[in-house]
């Protein structure tokens, strides 16, 4: 004990030792650069020309933190520059991020780099390889397009798949230096998208989609090895890889369509004969849609909340006819995820819904509000909620939004009496059910709840107003008690508005209010106003002519000077009433409805004026109008925005299913003999031949098979790569032959290569198939045969990181050798295909 | 369909860091004039009819991305999540200004690594450790230190550092495994297993029925001293809605190549819609629900994510109950805990007791069992019970609130007594998960470099975290 005691003490000392040590170093280390976070610049430029990496690596650190804060550094330049052939890689690459943000600004300047640059094309680290091809391609200077031409060329026969992506990434940028290389570089491109790795496709499909979308006819070879491969895509290839093949599908593949299944005996069962015919109806798809649907719906179980939109999108484009329930459960659960990728879900379950009847109606309760929603989240649940609910589950949907409604926060419960204004629309009884709870609401003490209540009562009521005279009726006995001015300016308007059809109502409210008329609000008096100026046109209206009435006159007399008719007195005193109005804008009102109904000649407009039928106000769930976006996209997030990546319209005619044969198998000479390539071909034929008819239903069920079949016809998937046991049955063939190729291998590698091997088959396969590209760069380090081939590279290298000391003449001389560079890197490149046709 | 550039900002809107990547983005003040303009709400932002702005808040820090309207919305909002995790893993949360500013040149080199033209490349933590060198406070001074002292601390903290020598040949092996850095050595290997549980849980209000056979049954009734509850009510509300989202983390500190099969067992439950860390092999699920097998990232991940609704309502339970006392303008609360199930404690347990700021003035004459009631802001006053909460306890809060003079009356001439609208109640517990998801076995399958007589799995950690409790009124 006392010795653990004694050891831990000692720790502790050469622990305080050592943070003292490394306080005091921090001290001088940092004591002259970037103090107080202050950079002169003549301090940083003495850092950057240091001899010493280290120091070196604290000048390019301070310009780092100058570019972070947004300072401009290009004064900088000259002394950044010299650095591109650091040894350490760190600088390296710091160097290269500034390159990146400045070549254009200083374009001569950045020639110097490029020599450096071009050298590192040569490392015989991968890694460096590709940081090299990404910085050539990035440097945004024009006159540099025929090098990354070239280093591009070189780069995607590369042996290794890191150096692949990153061509695929780099000859979108080429394409933005130069358009006028498009078709060179989408031959380039059909290269990559070819490639057997996944790791380049997923880059490979991003370049695609941004250079040459509407090129979708070189993917005919590509598509089902796509479907084979996109489990193993990386998250984000495989948002860009299911988009294409959408679109993909919707010009090359025919479209799936609906058959319904002839009534067989066994079904002629006549009660349930409906059913069955709704549960069974049947959907022929193309073998080749099938495959992609079976390979995209395991991917609903990604992490990543695009992945499962992209997915969603693929199935809502393509087979928007078949059963989609299962795409509600990944859907609801991205719900626990930040705020704002629900509210993102959320936008598209309700256009989804829109679509979709019934889709989320097993989820309802995920779209209760809780208080910690946004008020934009709570929106939305509750239009996803309202879009969801069916007659069956109406009653639990309304008590909550009737809870929603009388709840504190304002926005929800306006929200909420909107939407309890959409579910009427279900049917009548529901109608009568939610019209009954708006009545309750109308002495409610809450402004905006009275408000919106009424705004949808009139709505309910101009939907049928000849059912809803009692309504009318009901809402005038409310206007005894109603207090808010709000309320009572609506109902006096709403009954107003049915004065020509609740014909007996009116008149008896305006009697009411004309009592009350000098303690009422401003609003609630120019509703009296109107009121009385509508029921005195349609009083007008049904009057006898007046020239009748001025020739009776004169034969009539004693029946003529009648008291007048209680309507003339009371609009007369209405009007005087708002004559002497302190509010301008009522006396205003007024005079103009006087005017307009005093003289006869006047009626038409009168009555255009006062009795116009208002259309029914349109109360549209606030999704709708967005259904035209793509699901996922920005643009149904964000309105006003051009978001104009629409989906190709599905093609009526579509070229036989043979084009997506793999014929690469001719094509590719260099590549040693496949066996394995022969076999997929043939059986792929044989299935083209005849149209599957498929149950919707049990698509998926029946995938997984074939699915693994179409991957191991192409690649290993990582599961079996681990050792998954296998599922074919073919004995080791080439057994030996791996064995001594693993031997070179670092031990970690050794023991995931051994489980391969259990699986003989499809290890083999890779082996034939991508012998020449993915091996070497994961067995890494150890390969010999490329270390032979790049030693003098290497030394090259050597030679120039001994000159780096004199920089000053070397930039002059990588100026001149940069011209001379080209020819060499014909060179390279030969040695590149000999070295592949070797193999 | 592009990221035009990427921001960090405090919550006034200084820039602290910026990372442009096309030729001119929108700058930081543009956006900053777009968020000023938008409600605090809005997720993503329009800044002109090509533009967009997507951001979000993490720890003191504000994410700025504006992108091109084409690119697809949660592409940007994953790939902060996705930085937001790199820059946790780099320089541990919680994320502050001091961090970034110390740390400029890795953040810049990490996000030329994560976006490629534009569009998000590579954004494992893993991944990335093996591209940009990880150099803490301590690492960096380490080459100035004696050779001595400086191998002996590396051996200290070496389960922390990644390889400091970030030279041309270390970084020459790539890993097998896309989400696993090369070459894991670890001293002491371990292994964790984290399951996490959120749980919603909405009760509706009791209806007047239930309330009075509560008071017939529950013994507490409107005459009686409701300072002392002296039994859990026995008829309770069902919830309407009883949602448990969960995640199943792994540390793993193991070195080489471990393959790991994990077995979870959730009882009969459905999981709706689980998502997978694509390290999980997904045949193997499909073949055995509950299997998980993987090659693990090294340090943390996030196997799994489920949901499951209709769970237990949890350790904590709760009512609310209005009209009480001589002037029936009293309100009461309970709060209790559930015998226990294995779990000795909750901790952290708050209740919010909600109300109509407007309408309320104040709280008054409240008596709380236990605990400390305050009125924290406008319309939520807080119950909270620090420390740790026992088992098999309960408290009881009444009071009456207080109603604004100033209020116009209702149609009878009085202002209406209010009562709370709801009450939230928030706690952690650790050692159980509502669902009843249990780890069934962990065995390592094969693990090339690891000692054979080691046992790695040091246990799991089952934590429910109750957040959304509402008990409506």
């Amino acid at each position: 004990m006392a010795e653990s005691l004694s050891k831990i003490t000692a720790i502790f000392e050469t622990a305080k030792e050592l943070t003292m040590e490394a306080a005091a170093s921090a001290r001088t280390a940092t004591l002259t650069l970037g103090e107080d976070g202050v950079f002169r610049q003549r301090d940083v430029q003495r850092y950057l020309n240091s001899r010493h990496e280290k120091e070196k690596l604290l000048g390019m650190k301070a310009i780092a933190t100058l570019m972070s804060r947004g300072q401009d550094v290009t004064e900088y330049f000259p002394d950044v520059v010299k650095n591109s052939a650091a040894q350490t890689l760190e600088v390296r690459k710091l160097v290269y991020i500034y390159l990146l943000r400045y070549a254009q600004q200083e374009s001569d300047l950045a020639l110097l780099s490029i020599n450096a640059i071009q050298k590192s094309l040569g490392d015989q680290n991968p890694q460096i390889r590709a940081m090299a091809i990404k910085v050539l391609s990035g440097i945004k200077v024009p006159s540099i397009a025929p090098i990354v031409l070239l280093s591009i060329r070189k780069a995607i026969v590369d042996m290794s798949s890191i150096v692949r992506r990153a061509a695929a990434v780099a000859i979108g940028k080429a394409y933005e230096l130069d358009k006028s290389n498009l078709e060179t570089l989408v031959g380039y491109l059909a290269t990559l998208l070819a490639d057997k790795s996944f790791y380049v496709v997923g880059s490979a499909v991003q370049t695609f989609v941004n250079i040459c979308p509407d090129r979708l006819d070189m993917l005919h070879t590509n598509y089902r090895r796509y479907c084979g491969m996109l489990a193993d895509v990386d998250e984000w290839g495989q948002v860009c890889v299911l988009d294409m093949l959408t679109r993909y599908v919707r010009v090359y593949v025919p479209k799936g369509k609906m058959v319904k299944r002839s009534k067989d005996a066994f079904y002629s069962d006549d009660e349930n004969d409906k059913e069955v015919e709704e549960a069974q109806e049947d959907f022929t798809i193309d073998p080749d849609l099938e495959l992609l649907l079976a390979a995209a719906k395991p991917l609903l179980q990604s992490r990543n909340s695009a992945v499962v939109l992209a997915v969603v999108n693929l199935f809502d484009a393509l087979v928007p006819e078949a059963d989609l329930s299962f795409l509600g459960p990944p859907l609801v659960r991205l719900l626990s995820g930040p705020s704002e990728i629900q509210y993102v879900v959320l936008t598209n379950i309700a256009v989804l819904a829109i679509h979709h009847n019934g889709l989320f109606a097993p989820y309802l309760k995920y779209f209760y509000v809780v208080p910690s929603d946004t008020p934009e989240i709570a929106k939305l649940k509750i239009e996803a909620m309202t879009l969801s609910c069916s007659e069956s589950t109406v009653s639990e949907v309304l008590s909550e939004l009737q809870y929603y409604a009388t709840s504190v926060d304002k926005f929800l419960v306006a929200e909420a009496v909107r939407a309890i204004g959409r579910c009427a629309q279900i049917s009548n009884d529901i109608a009568r059910r939610c019209l009954r709870w708006l009545l309750k609401q109308i002495h409610s003490p809450d402004h905006v709840l009275v408000g919106e209540s009424l705004t949808v009562i009139r709505y309910i009521i101009q939907l049928s107003p000849k059912d809803h005279i009692k309504t009318v009726a009901k809402l005038a006995a409310a206007l005894d008690n109603a207090t808010v001015p709000l309320a009572r300016a609506s109902i006096i308007w709403l009954v107003g508005e049915f004065a020509g059809i609740a014909r007996y109502i009116a008149p008896d409210v305006l009697r009411k209010c004309a009592k009350g008329f000098a303690d009422e609000d401003v609003s609630t008096k120019m509703q009296i106003v109107l009121l009385a100026a509508k029921l005195y046109s349609y009083y007008v209206e049904e009057k006898p002519a007046p020239e009748d009435q001025q020739e009776r006159d004169e034969q009539l007399e004693p029946t003529v000077k009648p008291p007048a008719d209680p309507m003339d007195l009371l609009f007369e005193y209405v009007m005087l009433l708002a004559r002497y109005d302190t509010s301008y804008d009522l006396r205003d009102r007024a005079r103009l409805y006087n005017s307009v109904l005093s003289s006869q000649s006047s009626a038409p407009i009168a009555k255009l004026l006062l009795q116009a039928p208002k259309p029914s106000p349109h109360a549209p769930s606030p999704s709708q109008g967005k259904e035209n976006f793509l699901i996922g996209s920005s643009g149904l997030v964000c309105s006003r925005i051009n978001d104009t990546r629409p989906l190709p319209p599905w093609s009526t005619e579509t070229p036989d299913a043979s084009i997506r044969d793999d014929s690469r198998v001719e094509e590719a000479p260099v590549l040693p003999p496949m066996r394995k390539k022969v076999r997929p071909k043939a059986r792929k034929g044989t299935k083209e031949v005849k149209r599957k008819k498929v149950v919707v239903d049990k698509i998926k069920q029946e995938k997984p098979k074939k699915t693994r079949k179409a991957e191991n016809d192409y690649h290993t998937t990582l599961d079996e790569f681990f050792g998954e046991p296998a599922t074919t049955s073919t004995p080791p063939v080439d057994e030996i032959d791996q064995d001594s190729e693993h031997e070179e291998e670092s031990e970690s590698e050794v023991e995931i290569v051994v489980e391969v091997s259990d699986d003989s088959d499809e290890a083999e396969s890779e082996e034939s198939s991508e012998g020449d590209g993915e091996i070497d760069d994961e067995e890494g380090e150890d390969d010999d045969e490329e270390e032979d081939e790049e030693e003098e590279e290497e030394e090259d290298e050597e030679d120039e990181e001994d000159e780096d000391e004199d920089e000053e003449e070397d930039e002059i001389a990588s100026l001149e050798e940069s011209q001379s560079e080209e020819t060499e890197d014909e060179v390279d490149g030969a040695a590149g295909r000999g070295l592949l046709s070797g193999r | 369909m592009s990221i035009l550039a990427v921001y960090i900002t405090d919550t006034n809107g200084q820039q602290l860091f910026e990372y442009p990547l096309s030729d001119s983005p929108p700058t930081n003040k543009m956006l900053q004039v777009a968020l000023h303009d938008a409600s605090a709400d809005d997720v993503v932002l329009r800044v002109s009819s090509d533009e967009l702005l997507f951001h979000r808040r993490e720890d003191t820090l504000d994410f700025l991305v504006p992108c091109s309207s084409s690119i697809p919305a949660l592409i940007p909002l994953e790939f902060i999540s996705h930085l937001i995790k790199v820059l946790h893993d780099y320089f541990q949360p919680p994320l502050s200004r001091p961090k970034i500013e110390k740390n400029y040149s890795t953040i810049m080199m990490l996000l030329n690594e994560m976006i490629e033209d534009g569009y998000p490349f590579v954004t494992e933590e893993n991944a990335l450790r093996d591209l940009v060198p990880f150099t803490d406070g301590l690492s960096k001074y380490l080459p100035t230190l004696p050779k001595g002292a400086a191998s002996s601390l590396k051996s200290l903290t070496s389960s922390r550092l990644s390889s400091k020598s970030f030279s041309s040949d270390s970084s020459h092996m790539r890993s097998n495994v896309p989400w696993r850095r090369s070459n894991v050595k670890h001293n002491n290997n371990e292994l964790y297993v984290d399951i996490q549980e959120t749980l919603s849980v909405i009760i509706p209000a009791a209806s007047p029925m239930r309330q009075l056979l509560n008071s017939v049954n529950g013994g507490s009734n409107l005459t009686a001293s409701a300072f002392y509850t002296p039994a859990v009510p026995q008829i309770l509300a069902e919830p309407i809605v009883a949602i448990a989202h969960g995640s199943v983390f792994t540390t793993t500190k193991l070195s080489g190549v471990p393959d790991i099969q994990l077995i979870l067992s959730f009882g009969n439950r459905v999981l709706e819609g689980p998502a997978f860390h694509p390290c999980v092999r997904l045949a193997r699920w499909r073949e055995r629900p509950g299997t998980l097998s993987f090659v693990p990232p090294d340090g943390k991940c996030c196997l799994l994510q489920y949901t499951i609704s209709g769970v237990e309502s949890g350790p904590i339970g709760g009512d609310l109950k209005t009209g009480l006392g001589p002037m029936k303008d009293e309100f009461e609360v309970r709060v209790w805990s559930r015998v226990p199930r294995n779990v000795k404690f909750v901790e952290n347990l708050r209740a919010e007791v909600v109300f109509d700021g407007e309408r309320v003035q104040n709280v008054k004459g409240t008596r709380a069992s236990s605990g400390e009631f305050n009125i924290e802001k406008k319309g939520v006053g807080v119950w909270r019970f620090p420390g740790k909460t026992p088992m098999g306890w309960n408290a009881s809060l009444r009071g009456t609130m207080v109603v604004n003079e100033e209020l116009e009356a209702g149609p009878d001439g009085t202002v209406p007594q209010e009562f709370p609208k709801y009450i939230k109640i928030s706690y952690d517990c650790q050692g159980m998960l509502v669902s009843g998801t249990k780890v069934e076995s962990l065995r390592i399958v094969s693990g090339k470099g690891l000692d054979d007589r080691a046992k790695p799995y040091k246990g799991v950690k089952y934590l429910t975290h109750g957040k959304d409790i509402i008990i409506r009124g």
